[in-house]
């Protein structure tokens, strides 16, 4: 039995060794296989940890890097606004990892390996629309590129690192061009479609404080109102870029305003100092105008005009011209006129000129009215008579003339009542018959001074009347002060602001050109050569932007371009801490007081030195802009506003509309720009009139820097992402 | 007759295979746990980087809002979750819902999340806040007590920055 079995002994220990070999190759693949999915968890886990603490890591990064951005002084601020478009490295010096972070660090047990890198990258300059041309110097000034970090850590043993890539851009905080100007109206045409009568809303204001006459016509009551007065900021009056610009457009549609004039020559609010002796095209002499007698009145007592006296070709025999500015003291019902012991009125001594027709048929009340833009303030004249004043150096741009009227005696011995008006007539070549002496002894002859003057140099005239415009253009009074000198208004041709920025076409094609936004496009598209490229944020709200901009007690920051959909209320802003920049509205905008720290419950004394101090150290970069984008109008809860441009324009404007309008007025005080299509001087004139008190505005000086104060915006999304478990040699 | 096995024979290499058998069942229910507790563990992983970065992706004041709300519910069954059930109501999944649920009520049955938030404070109030995403599963579906959990933890920065 034994022998049959021993053969086989061997199988079963063969069997029993297979069958343990395969259990061990079984149990050692599985136990691989459970060691592999324990490695493989760990490493997801890990990797998820992570990359997530190199995002915060990241992010905090962004986070220091943009505050600094933004703050003046420090070394990534002048990185971005480096003017070449090149590639550039960005230090964080002394990075300290926010407390959060440093947490987080701890609890993981993670270490931060190396510096993380921060370059600028991949900058291009944003694009103008046609009109605007900006220098050299200023293109790059706006940006745009993306912001590349990179930062390693070592967790685990392991080295973990990531790369992002965030798109930032650089914009200016006020709007190219229009922060140049004070006061920028490029459709007011719309509210002079005639200068005179009914079509006329801009020459509406009574003189001496708008107080005058006493007993005004019922359909004049509500020209009692307040002119709107553009003070020149002091201190700056001589500077001609930062006494702030004014436009007044159409740009090729002649804007008349009436020169107030008082019977004294110095009156209250009087703009006759706005005509230069030198404009008198046949006074050779004289550099200033005096207060001397021009005619004779009834009782034989001499009627002293502002005037100047020229001689003419034969000794003793002068041509007296005295300029007359609108003010109740010329109309012919004033009792303390200056006609009213007068045998003449100004009928007779402007005769047939068509303008002066035109005013006083159209409006009885026309020569009293003067206009109720106060370009250069309410009277700069100085007290001193003997020095020649040539008004601050504010340029009127547009074809905006001054309307007042001269008129013109001619005295030689012998003269009856004193002299002989020279009136208006058509023919500039005109010839006077000769002029009876005294009791018609002898006759004298009216002969100009020089060959080639002409009657027409002299005789009484409306002058910039708006009827003669095409024959005596060269006449009319321009009302910028360089014009008066080349006698042709100032166009976009001579806009030259200090930071080096043209116009390569009209002002009013600026409006529509800069604040266009397409719909179909997204904001901060940089292709894209409008304000819309230069959107950083938009809010859904303005419960957003508040959030975002802060209360406006502790501080108040814009910084860039932002765009707020809906409308925008805001209350009171206070705070000293502005950070400035455009605010952009969909639709209606309300704002209340922006005060700055100053304290207006202080006596006018005191609060008009503090004033003045505080807006001539305002920076550019604290200067808020507000634009209604829908033209709808922008309300002025409070009526004290500093450092503000407010800018209210839209393409479709055809009528008069008010675009800005202050609410509950007190006594407005405005420090900044306001550019709107139409002020809608009508409405305004009242406006200010509730105030009981002349309205203050004046320009920033800040406004008009050479060099554009600029914002970074460093974007809330990423371009860009690479998360690397291992060490990355770039 | 001699050159067959005996029912001897067979009984023992019967008995010598089921000894042998043993461990290797052993280790195959072994492993099985271990893919199925695998498997599970990746799908929290998941979970809890879905939660988070779906919470990172919100505009500052509405992730720190949503986080607070989720912050209040402590622990929350993952099928509550507010985006998979808006999901499933949407019109595209209609005819499919039924299946959809019973699918994800089969995978995430036994999951939670907890989310949790710490402010910055001082300097760094109200413009960063610390999220941490948290998820416990059951290992073993039966047992309660063979819970696990994860969690994940991730600064959220205001983006204005």
């Amino acid at each position: 039995m034994f022998t049959g079995f021993r053969p086989q002994r061997g199988t079963i220990t063969v069997i029993l060794l297979g069958l343990i070999s395969v259990i061990v190759v079984f149990a050692f693949s599985i136990s691989r296989r459970l060691s592999s999915h324990t490695q493989l968890l760990t490493v997801g886990d890990h990797t998820q940890i992570a990359r997530y603490f190199l995002e915060s890591y990241a992010g905090d990064l962004l986070r220091q890097v943009a505050a600094q951005a933004n703050t003046d002084g420090s070394e990534i601020h002048t990185a971005f606004r480096r003017p070449d478009a090149g590639d550039a490295a960005l230090t964080l010096p002394s990075y300290k990892p926010n407390s959060l972070l440093s947490e987080l660090q701890k609890e993981l047990g993670i270490e931060f390996t190396g510096t993380p890198k921060i370059g600028i990258r991949g900058v291009k300059p944003l694009l103008y629309p046609e009109v605007v041309q900006p220098p050299e110097t200023l293109r790059g000034t706006e940006k745009h590129g993306y912001l590349s970090v990179s930062c390693s850590i070592r967790f685990n043993k392991k080295p973990y690192y990531i790369s992002l890539r965030v798109p930032f851009m650089v914009t200016m905080r006020m709007t190219p061009v229009l922060r140049e100007f004070v006061l920028f109206c490029d459709r007011i045409h719309l509210e002079q479609q005639r200068p005179y009568g009914s079509q006329d809303r801009i020459n509406i204001t009574f003189t001496k404080d708008s107080d005058h006459p006493k007993d005004v016509p019922p359909a004049y009551s509500a020209y009692k109102g307040q002119p709107w007065i553009l003070w020149p900021t002091p201190g700056f009056e001589t500077d001609r870029n930062r006494c702030g610009r004014v436009f007044l457009g159409a740009d090729d549609r002649p804007i008349y305003l009436n020169l107030a004039g008082e019977k004294n020559f110095q009156g209250f609010m009087s703009d006759l100092w706005q005509v230069f002796p030198e404009w008198i095209k046949v006074n050779k002499a004289g550099t200033k105008f005096q207060l001397q007698p021009i005619f004779l009145d009834t009782t034989g007592k001499a009627i002293s005009l502002r005037g100047i006296d020229v001689p003419l070709k034969f000794r003793n025999h002068l041509a007296k011209i005295g300029i007359l500015g609108f003010c109740h003291e010329i109309t012919p019902d004033a009792d303390d006129g200056l006609f009213a012991n007068s045998s003449r009125d100004l009928r007779d001594i402007m005769g047939p000129d068509p303008a002066f027709q035109a005013l006083v048929n159209e409006n009885p009340q026309a020569l009293a009215l003067a206009s109720s833009l106060k370009l250069f303030g309410k009277n700069g004249e100085p007290a001193d008579p003997d020095n020649p004043y040539y008004g601050p150096a504010r340029e009127v741009f547009g074809k905006v003339f001054g309307r007042f009227l001269m008129i013109t005696f001619f005295e030689y011995p012998s003269a009856q009542g004193g002299g002989q008006p020279l009136p208006y007539n058509p023919n500039s070549a005109f010839v006077p018959p000769p002029f009876a002496t005294f009791n018609n002894v002898s006759e004298v002859t009216f002969e100009p001074a020089e060959p080639g003057q002409r009657y027409g140099d002299y005789m009484s005239r409306v002058v910039s009347g708006g009827l003669d415009v095409a024959a005596a253009a060269d006449s009319y009074l321009c009302v910028n002060p360089e014009s008066k000198k080349t006698r042709r208004p100032f166009g976009f041709t001579e806009f030259a602001p200090a930071d080096g920025t043209r116009l390569k076409g009209r002002f009013d094609a600026f409006g529509p050109a800069w604040f266009s936004i397409d719909p179909k496009k997204k904001a901060g598209d940089p292709l894209l050569p409008t304000v819309q490229s230069r959107i950083s944020r938009t809010f859904p709200n303005q419960a957003a932007f508040l959030k975002y901009a802060g209360d406006g007690k502790t501080t108040f920051r814009v910084d860039g371009v932002v765009y707020v959909k809906g409308d925008l209320t805001l209350g009171d802003i206070t705070a000293t801490d502005v950070r400035g920049g455009v605010v952009l509205v969909e639709k209606e905008i309300r704002l209340g007081n922006i005060t700055r720290g100053i304290d207006f419950s202080q006596p006018e004394k005191a609060l008009i030195p503090e004033l003045t101090k505080k807006i001539a150290e305002l920076k550019q970069d604290e200067l808020l802009t507000f634009v209604s984008l829908s033209g709808r109008p922008i309300k002025l809860a409070g009526d004290k506003q500093v450092g503000v441009q407010l800018v209210s324009m839209s393409p479709t404007v055809g009528v008069p509309c008010t675009q800005i309008t202050w609410e509950a007025i007190k006594r407005p005080v405005f420090c900044g720009g306001i550019a709107v299509n139409t002020p809608n001087m009508a409405e305004r004139v009242r406006e200010f009139g509730r105030a009981g008190a002349d309205p203050i505005f004046f320009y920033v000086p800040a406004m008009a820097d050479p060099k554009p104060s600029t914002s970074v915006c460093i974007r809330p999304f990423m371009a860009g992402y690479r998360l690397s478990i291992d060490e990355v040699k770039e | 007759m001699n050159r067959g096995m005996s029912m001897i024979e067979i009984l023992v290499g019967l008995v010598i295979f089921s000894l042998a058998m043993v461990p290797l069942l052993s280790f195959s229910f072994t492993t099985t746990r271990g893919t199925h507790s695998v498997g599970k563990h990746m799908m929290a992983g998941q979970l809890a980087a879905s939660l988070m970065d779906r919470l990172l992706a919100k505009p500052y004041d509405e992730a720190l809002t949503q986080a607070k709300e989720l912050a209040a519910k402590r622990w929350t069954d993952a099928l509550e979750d507010p985006l998979l059930v808006s999901m499933l109501g949407h019109s595209a999944l209609a005819g499919h819902k039924s299946e959809i649920e019973q699918d994800l009520r089969k995978s995430f049955r036994f999951f939670q999340t907890k989310v949790s938030v710490k402010e910055g404070s001082g300097e760094e109030a109200d413009r960063m806040f610390l999220l941490t995403v948290e998820v416990s599963w059951r290992v073993d579906d039966g047992s309660e007590k063979s819970r696990q959990s994860l969690d994940l933890k991730a600064i959220k920065y205001r983006e204005d920055l």
